[in-house]
C-alpha cells in the first residue's frame, strides 16, 4: 500500500517501477477501476521523472519552468518514451500471441474485445502521461522528428503487432457476418462496428493523425473489400429475385433491401462508407437493370398505379439523373401531351361541338384539359414527391397539348379564343353554368355560390398559365368583358375584379392595364350620372330615366356604329342636353355614342288589348334602333293625318329608311325582330325592301314584359374575326416598337441578331420571322432604320 | 461540485465546470469518473491552489479562451489578468509551478508573460540581480556565452 500511497520520487528506476505498476493495472484490470490519489500519483511520477531527475539537487525555479529546462530533462523525456514504448510492445506481443488460440469468429470476438479494452486503456494513458506529451513530445515534433504523443504511438504499436497479422481472417470473419446479417440471420453488428472503428483509428500517419491520409488503412483494408463483397452479394441476389418474380415483386423486395441496408450502414459503417456502399448498391440493384425498369413506367402510367409509380420513381432517382430520372420524365411528358390530345380528340365528335356551339365547345375543352392537368398534377404530388424536374415535365406536356390539339391547329391561337369564350359564360348572368346543362352542374357540385365561381375560375387560371397567345386571350377576354360591363351582365362584379387580378398576378400590370381602366369607367359613370341629374341644364328636365355610361375610347375594344340613327326628338333632347353638361365639365373632350350597345325601355299601348294590358299596356326592351323605328308608328293616323289605317300609319320600308336615316341591313336585322315578335305586322313573308309595316293592334302575349334587345345573337363568326385582325394589328405594332427599341439601343444590328432579340423581347406570343421581317421592311421604308452600305445584312438606327 | 485537496491537506470545494480548466482535473474527472471523492493536488500548497480557483472562477465562461501575446493590456479582462500577476515573485513563481502541473495553459502564459516583461530592458547582471539567480560561470565560460549571443545584444 505504501508504494501506491506517495508519488514516487527519487531515482529514474524506482519511479519507472511504480509507473509499470499502474500501467499493467490500466491494461490488463481497467475495469477495476481506479483512485483519485493513484492515478495524481502516476501523473506526479511522470512529472516527477521529466523534472527532477537532472541531479538530485532539490527543485528550485530555474530547473523547473519547462521552457528553460536543461538538456538533462530532455534526456529524461526520451528515456521514459522509449521505456514506455517498449513496455507497451512487450504486452502487445502478449496479446498477440493469446490471438493465435483464436480463428474465426472466435477471433473477431477476441479482438474487439481487447481492441476495445485498449482503446480506453490507451486513452487513460496518454492522459497520465500528459507532461511527457506536452513538454518532451511537443518539442521533438516542433523540431520535425517522428515522435507521436502516447495514444498514437499506442495505436502504432497495436497495428504492427497485433493488426497486421490478424486482419485478413478478421476481415473475413467481418464479412462472414455481414452475409449473415444480409441473409436475415441474428449476428452481433456490434463486434463488426469495432472491427470498422479499429479499421479507422489505425489510418496513422507516422507522424500525428491530422492527416488526409488518415483514411487510407480503412478506405483499402476494409471499404474496397467491402464494397466488391456487396456488389457481388447483391447482383447474385438480384439474379434470383428476377428469376423468382416479376419485376414488379422485385421493386418491392429491392426497395426494403435498400432501406435495410441505409439503416445498417448508420450501425457499422464509418459515415465516409455510406455513399459509397449506397453508390455500390443502386448499381448493382437498380444501375444493372434500370432498362427493365424504366419500361415499366409507361404501363404503370396507364393503369395508375400510384404506389408502384412512386417506388420506380424512388429507386430511380438513387441513379444519375440522366440514367434514370430523365428517361422517366420524357415518357412522361410524352404521355401526358398524348393523353391531354387524346382527351380533346374524344370531345372534338361531340354534337354542340359539331354543330357550332362555341359556348358549349369552350366548356368541353377547358374542362377536358383541366381533368388532364388535374390527374397527373395529383400524380406528381403521390408518386413523384412533387419533385421540380416532374413539375416541368408536366408543364411542358400541357403547354404543348393546350395550344395544339384537335380543336386547336398549331399556328391558330384558338385554345386563347376558346378559353376566353369559357371565362366570358362562367362570368356572364345566364352563361354556360346555366346554360350549360346538366355536366356543368355536376362539375361544380350543383352549387352556383361565389366560392364556387372563384374555384372555377381559379381553374381557368390554370389553363391561362399554359396559353401560348396570351395576346390573343387579352384581346377576347377585354372584348367579353366590355360586353358584360355594357350590357350590365356580369354575375359579380367582385369575381370580375378577382379574376383580373389573378390575371395581373400572373402576367403583370401592363395585361391588365385597359381592363382596369373599364371597371374605373364604370365607376366614374355612376357619379357622373348622380352629378348629371343634379344639374340644371337651362331649366330643362329629362322627361324619363336616363343613364349612360362615358367609355374612353382607348380603353374599349369597341367600334362606333355602322350607322346613325335619326333619334326620336325626345331622345335627342336628352342626348344633347347632356353633351353641353360634358363639355362643361370636361372641354375639348368628344362623345360619340354608341348607339349600337345602347337601350331603351317603353311602354306600348295597343287600340285591341284586353284584360290588365289594355290599362298598364306593355313594356319592351328595346334597342335605340327599334326605338326609332318604334317611335315612327306613334304618329296620329286616320283621316286628315295623312295616313289611312286607325292602327297608325302603315309605312313602307323606304319611309322607314328615311325617317331614321339607319342603313338596310340594321332595318332586315331589327324588322325581322319586331315582326317575328308580332308587334309590327308585314306585308310579306318576310321584311324586305317591298315590304309594308304596320302596328299589330292585336298584339297579345301573357308577359306584360318583353326584352326584344337582346334577342339577336351577336354574330360571333364575324366578331372572331375582327377580334382577331386587331390581334394581328396589334402584333404588328409590338414587333415594330421592339425593333425600334433594340435599335435606338443598339445603333447598328446585323440581321440575325435583332431577329432573335426581337424574339426574346417579346413575351406575350411567339413573334415569328416573316413578320419581323415585313416589320423590318416598313420601318425602312418609314426611315426609322437603314441598311448598312457596306455590307446589306447589317441595319443602322436613324434617329 | 468537486473537492480537491492541497499539500498540506486542506480540503477546498470548487465547481467542476471552473476547475475543468485544468486539462489534469478534467481528465482526472473523465478517466476515473467522479466518485465524489476528494482529488489530492499535492504538488500545490492550499493558498496557490485558493489562487488559482480565483483565476479560474473569473474565466469560468470562456472556455475556448486563448492569451494573446501582444499586450496586457488595457480593457478590463486584461486588466484582471494584469493585477492578478501583481503578488510577490515567490508566489508568481508558485502560479507558474501550478498552472505547469495543473495544465492550465492561459494562466501559465499569463503568468509567464509578466515574468517575461520582468525582464524586458534589462542587462545580464540587473536580471540576476531581480531573480537572484548566482552567476555560475567562470570568466572564460561568460565570455563565451556573450560572444555566442552578441547577436541580441543592444
Amino acid at each position: 500500500m505504501s508504494a501506491i500511497d506517495t508519488a514516487p520520487s527519487g531515482d529514474a528506476d524506482t519511479i519507472w517501477a511504480y509507473l509499470v505498476d499502474g500501467i499493467d493495472h490500466i491494461l490488463l484490470k481497467s475495469n477495476e477501476g481506479f483512485e483519485y490519489k493513484r492515478y495524481m500519483n502516476l501523473y506526479t511520477g511522470v512529472y516527477n521523472y521529466c523534472t527532477t531527475l537532472r541531479t538530485s539537487i532539490p527543485l528550485t525555479f530555474s530547473t523547473v519552468v519547462p521552457d528553460m529546462a536543461g538538456s538533462g530533462a530532455m534526456l529524461f523525456g526520451e528515456q521514459l518514451y522509449k521505456r514506455l514504448q517498449e513496455h507497451i510492445s512487450i504486452y502487445m506481443d502478449g496479446v498477440a500471441a493469446s490471438s493465435a488460440d483464436f480463428t474465426g469468429d472466435a477471433l473477431l470476438a477476441f479482438y474487439t474485445a481487447e481492441w476495445n479494452k485498449y482503446v480506453d486503456s490507451a486513452k487513460i494513458i496518454h492522459n497520465i502521461f500528459s507532461y511527457l506529451n506536452r513538454h518532451w513530445i511537443k518539442r521533438e515534433q516542433e523540431e520535425g522528428n517522428a515522435v507521436n504523443d502516447v495514444n498514437t504511438m499506442m495505436l502504432h504499436l497495436w497495428r504492427e503487432h497485433l493488426f497486421k497479422k490478424v486482419h485478413k481472417s478478421l476481415l473475413e470473419s467481418v464479412f462472414r457476418l455481414i452475409k449473415h446479417v444480409r441473409d436475415g440471420q441474428v449476428a452481433d453488428v456490434g463486434m463488426v462496428k469495432s472491427v470498422v472503428d479499429s479499421f479507422v483509428s489505425l489510418g496513422l500517419d507516422e507522424i500525428g493523425t491530422n492527416s488526409n491520409r488518415k483514411m487510407e488503412v480503412y478506405e483499402k483494408y476494409f471499404q474496397e473489400p467491402f464494397l466488391a463483397m456487396s456488389t457481388e452479394y447483391y447482383e447474385a441476389e438480384s439474379a434470383r429475385l428476377l428469376q423468382e418474380g416479376t419485376i414488379r415483386d422485385y421493386m418491392v423486395k429491392i426497395a426494403q433491401r435498400l432501406q435495410e441496408e441505409d439503416d445498417r450502414a448508420l450501425m457499422y459503417l464509418h459515415p465516409d462508407s455510406v455513399v459509397p456502399l449506397k453508390n455500390a448498391l443502386n448499381a448493382a440493384l437498380i444501375g444493372k437493370h434500370r432498362e427493365e425498369l424504366i419500361q415499366q413506367f409507361q404501363p404503370m402510367l396507364v393503369a395508375l398505379e400510384k404506389d408502384d409509380l412512386h417506388r420506380l420513381y424512388t429507386l430511380l432517382q438513387r441513379l444519375e439523373d440522366s440514367e434514370g430520372l430523365e428517361p422517366m420524365r420524357r415518357t412522361f411528358t410524352e404521355y401526358v401531351t398524348n393523353a391531354g390530345r387524346e382527351a380533346i380528340k374524344q370531345i372534338s365528335g361531340s354534337e354542340d361541338i359539331k354543330a357550332g356551339n362555341l359556348a358549349a365547345e369552350s366548356r368541353l375543352f377547358v374542362e377536358s384539359l383541366l381533368r388532364v392537368h388535374d390527374l397527373y398534377a395529383k400524380m406528381l404530388r403521390e408518386s413523384f414527391d412533387d419533385n421540380p424536374g416532374f413539375s416541368r415535365a408536366l408543364d411542358s406536356a400541357c403547354k404543348d397539348f393546350v395550344n395544339t390539339n384537335g380543336l386547336c391547329a398549331s399556328g391558330q391561337s384558338r385554345a386563347p379564343v376558346l378559353l376566353a369564350h369559357y371565362c366570358d359564360s362562367l362570368l356572364k348572368k345566364g352563361g354556360a353554368r346555366k346554360a350549360g346543362g346538366a355536366a356543368a352542374v355536376a362539375a361544380s357540385g350543383g352549387a352556383n355560390d361565389e366560392g364556387d365561381l372563384e374555384a372555377l375560375l381559379s381553374q381557368a387560371i390554370v389553363v391561362f398559365r399554359y396559353i401560348k397567345d396570351s395576346d390573343v386571350f387579352q384581346k377576347f377576354y377585354s372584348r367579353f368583358l366590355a360586353r358584360r360591363l355594357v350590357n350590365e351582365q356580369s354575375v359579380s362584379i367582385d369575381s370580375e375584379e378577382a379574376m383580373i387580378s389573378k390575371l395581373k398576378e400572373i402576367s403583370g400590370v401592363e395585361f391588365t392595364s385597359k381592363m382596369s381602366r373599364m371597371f374605373l369607367d364604370m365607376s366614374l359613370s355612376g357619379e357622373m350620372n348622380d352629378a348629371y341629374s343634379q344639374s340644371i341644364d337651362g331649366g330643362f328636365e329629362v322627361p324619363f330615366n336616363f343613364n349612360m355610361k362615358v367609355l374612353h375610347s382607348v380603353s374599349w375594344p369597341l367600334s362606333l356604329p355602322a350607322t346613325q340613327p335619326q333619334l326620336p326628338s325626345q331622345v335627342a333632347q336628352v342626348t344633347d342636353s347632356f353633351n353641353r353638361f360634358y363639355q362643361l365639365k370636361h372641354n375639348g373632350r368628344k362623345l360619340d355614342w354608341l348607339w349600337q350597345h345602347s337601350k331603351a325601355e317603353i311602354k306600348m299601348f295597343f287600340p285591341r288589348a284586353t284584360g290588365p294590358a289594355a290599362k298598364a299596356g306593355y313594356t319592351f326592351q328595346v334597342t335605340t334602333y327599334q326605338l326609332a323605328i318604334l317611335m315612327l308608328f306613334n304618329e296620329e293616323s286616320g283621316p286628315g293625318t295623312g295616313y289611312d289605317s286607325p292602327n297608325g300609319p302603315t309605312l313602307t320600308w323606304v319611309q322607314i329608311a328615311g325617317a331614321t336615316g339607319l342603313d338596310d341591313d340594321t332595318i332586315e336585322g331589327e324588322m325581322d325582330v319586331l315582326c317575328k315578335a308580332r308587334v309590327l305586322s308585314c306585308s310579306t313573308p318576310k321584311p324586305g325592301k317591298g315590304s309594308r309595316f304596320t302596328l299589330n293592334g292585336g298584339f297579345k302575349s301573357k308577359k306584360l314584359k318583353m326584352n326584344l334587345a337582346g334577342t339577336k345573337k351577336p354574330e360571333q363568326k364575324r366578331e372572331n374575326k375582327e377580334t382577331m385582325k386587331s390581334v394581328e394589328q396589334d402584333r404588328r405594332y409590338q414587333i415594330e416598337a421592339a425593333i425600334v427599341r433594340i435599335m435606338k439601343a443598339r445603333k447598328t444590328l446585323a440581321h440575325r441578331q435583332l431577329v432573335q432579340e426581337t424574339i426574346s423581347q417579346i413575351k406575350l406570343f411567339q413573334a415569328q420571322v416573316p413578320d419581323i421581317k415585313q416589320a423590318i421592311d416598313a420601318l425602312i421604308e418609314r426611315e426609322y432604320l437603314e441598311r448598312d452600305a457596306d455590307s446589306r445584312d447589317v441595319y443602322k438606327y436613324l434617329a | 461540485m468537486v473537492k480537491l485537496v492541497s499539500a498540506e491537506g486542506a480540503v477546498i470545494d470548487v465547481d467542476r465546470d471552473i476547475i475543468e480548466q485544468s486539462a489534469l482535473i478534467r481528465n482526472i474527472l473523465q478517466d476515473v469518473g467522479d466518485t465524489g471523492e476528494p482529488i489530492p493536488v499535492p504538488n500545490v500548497s492550499g493558498p496557490i491552489l485558493s489562487k488559482v480557483i480565483e483565476y479560474c472562477t473569473h474565466h469560468r465562461d470562456e472556455p475556448e479562451r486563448r492569451m494573446r501575446s501582444d499586450t496586457l493590456g488595457s480593457d478590463s479582462d486584461r486588466g484582471f489578468d494584469h493585477n492578478f500577476c501583481k503578488v510577490d515573485q515567490g508566489t508568481l513563481f508558485d502560479i507558474i509551478l501550478a498552472a505547469n502541473f495543473l495544465d492550465i495553459q492561459p494562466l501559465l502564459d499569463v503568468a509567464c508573460l509578466t515574468v517575461a516583461y520582468m525582464m524586458k530592458g534589462k542587462s545580464v547582471e540587473e536580471i540576476r540581480s531581480t531573480f537572484n539567480v548566482q552567476n555560475d560561470f567562470d570568466e572564460e565560460e561568460e565570455a563565451k556565452v556573450r560572444s555566442a549571443n552578441a547577436w541580441c545584444e543592444n
